[in-house]
């Protein structure tokens, strides 16, 4: 799709397309050698898609308390072990990097604390892995 | 020639990223909230069933749960939506990805209703 | 003297992409354009490649650089690597490829017409008067670079992009302009301010400090204050 009409021949380059190249979706995930804030942007969109994910599982999981105590209970003893609660540590990392800088991208794309913007996200980032670390030694501590 | 500053003239686009900004700070609070209350405060980290009952029995537990949903409901939705968007879609694919994430959501909201008002019943 | 790799994307119309390695022996203080031309003079005269003024204000010679958009006209080979250092050199992302490192700038200066840039045609000769309303005073070099960075851009071949948004920011913000109905409608929609995602890489490869995060953002807290203004019955502050 092109914002003139689709496709456009190149009038400079007959034979050449005018369109730009399309739906290259790995570009989303290339911040090698880029900017904090390119880091940041393909944190929060795969920390999102994941959080999707785990919403619409959350809320299937959920539809275990109808079952009451013998089904509810049967899950809990489960999500106590050690593998579902490393599960949980990396959830917890996708909800507060998603969160910190989802705060920074609303603060700076509404025009807020824009000349800071790169400082700001080294801020959420150092908070982000405090409280990271913080509540992953009480989840694996009970 | 259009102002630019005439809102008369503004567009969709711009209410869903404030709607997507906003609900995304809403949800710091409420999800904050959400997990210290089910997985902080509780021993052993998760609550058993009788500790679920009890808790969602008080009526502001279970409205603030409600309106926790069906914020992230609307935050997970639009943003699946702008992601999708990014892909460069046509017209009609786009609409059908409107309409798409917006039955998501709402099947999402209507489920959860029910199983409140299912577990609400048993207390 | 240092000896370095050359790895260069080449890619004629009706042949498979590839890419070709050179060695060149060069003076680390010269730029990389210095070096992609020695190749061209000395090892491959096919190679092509757009450069013009050799000093970053033309924004004809853009291109990837170990994967980051550069001017290879004001950058030292000293900057980028080392001696026996490797350098990965291929055209501006989200392009069509005219050649090897020329893109088909068409669809950027498409884009810039929709938000109202004046493009003046080849060979059209303009009385003075009129020659002055097609002057724009502002930084951008229109190099594309922006636009190769995006990855937005990368996928959304819709999206106006941070050139195009910058100059609109310009038209309204410094000119005083308005803009059509088509450019607002664009601009406006899902293809244009609202795409944006604040990675603010086209901000960190701009090599003209025309900042077009900053000014997409700028862009949106206008809007954003004025759309909370009429919300709250606050009325508009626009004239």
């Amino acid at each position: 799709m092109s914002p003139v009409d689709s496709p456009v021949e190149s009038k400079a380059y007959p034979g050449q397309s005018g369109q730009l190249p399309e739906h290259q979706v790995w570009r989303w995930f290339a911040f090698a050698r880029r900017s904090l804030g390119m880091a940041g942007f393909v944190l929060n969109r795969v920390a999102g898609l994941g959080l999707v994910l785990y919403l619409l599982i959350h809320l299937v999981v959920l539809s275990q308390l109808t079952r009451g105590p013998q089904g509810w209970d049967a899950f809990i003893t489960l999500a106590r072990s050690p593998f579902f609660l490393t599960l949980d540590v990396i959830l917890l990392a996708g909800i507060i990097g998603h969160g910190l800088n989802g705060l920074r991208v609303a603060l700076i794309g509404n025009g807020l604390l824009v000349p800071w913007q790169r400082r700001l996200l080294v801020v959420l980032a150092v908070l982000g892995i405090v409280l990271w670390v913080i509540a992953a030694v009480l989840i694996y501590r009970g | 020639m259009t102002h630019v500053m005439d809102t008369r003239n503004q567009n969709r686009a711009g209410l869903g990223w404030l709607g997507q900004a906003v609900s995304g700070v809403l949800l710091l609070i409420l999800l904050g909230l959400h997990m210290i209350a089910h997985h902080f405060v509780v021993k052993g980290g998760l609550r058993d069933y009788q500790e679920v009952m009890s808790y969602i029995g008080n009526p502001v537990i279970a409205a603030i749960e409600l309106i926790f949903l069906v914020v992230v409901s609307y935050h997970a939705m639009l943003g699946l939506r702008s992601v999708l968007l990014d892909l460069g879609l046509g017209k009609s694919q786009e609409k059908w990805v409107t309409r798409s994430v917006t039955a998501l959501g709402i099947i999402m909201v209507v489920y959860g209703v029910w199983l409140m008002s299912t577990l609400l019943s048993r207390v | 003297m240092w000896t370095i790799t050359l790895k260069i994307a080449r890619y004629k119309p009706g042949e498979a992409r590839r890419i070709d390695t050179f060695q060149v022996s060069i003076d680390p203080e010269r730029t990389i354009l210095d070096a992609v031309e020695k190749v061209w003079a000395e090892q491959d005269r096919t190679l092509v490649f757009r450069h013009a003024c050799h000093h970053a204000s033309c924004g004809s010679c853009a291109m990837v650089v170990n994967g980051v958009e550069v001017l290879p006209c004001i950058k030292l080979i000293k900057s980028v690597t080392q001696p026996d250092g490797e350098l990965m050199i291929e055209p501006l992302h989200n392009f069509p490829v005219i050649a090897d490192l020329v893109a088909d700038m068409g669809p950027f200066f498409e884009r810039m017409l929709i938000v109202g840039m004046p493009i003046v045609g080849a060979a059209d000769p303009l009385p003075k008067q009129e020659a002055e309303d097609f002057n724009r005073f502002d930084n951008c070099i229109e190099c594309g670079a922006c636009l190769s960075a995006c990855p937005v851009v990368a996928t959304d071949s819709g999206y106006l992009g941070p050139a195009a948004l910058a100059a609109a920011y310009h038209q309204l913000s410094v000119s005083g302009d308005s803009l059509s109905k088509q450019a607002w409608d664009t601009l406006d929609g899902e293809h244009g301010l609202w795409r944006c995602h604040a990675t603010f890489e086209c901000s960190a490869v701009c090599p003209s400090n025309v900042d077009p995060a900053g000014k997409i953002m700028a862009l949106r807290r206008r809007m954003t204050i004025e759309r909370i203004r009429q919300m709250l019955g606050l009325g508009s502050r626009s004239k």
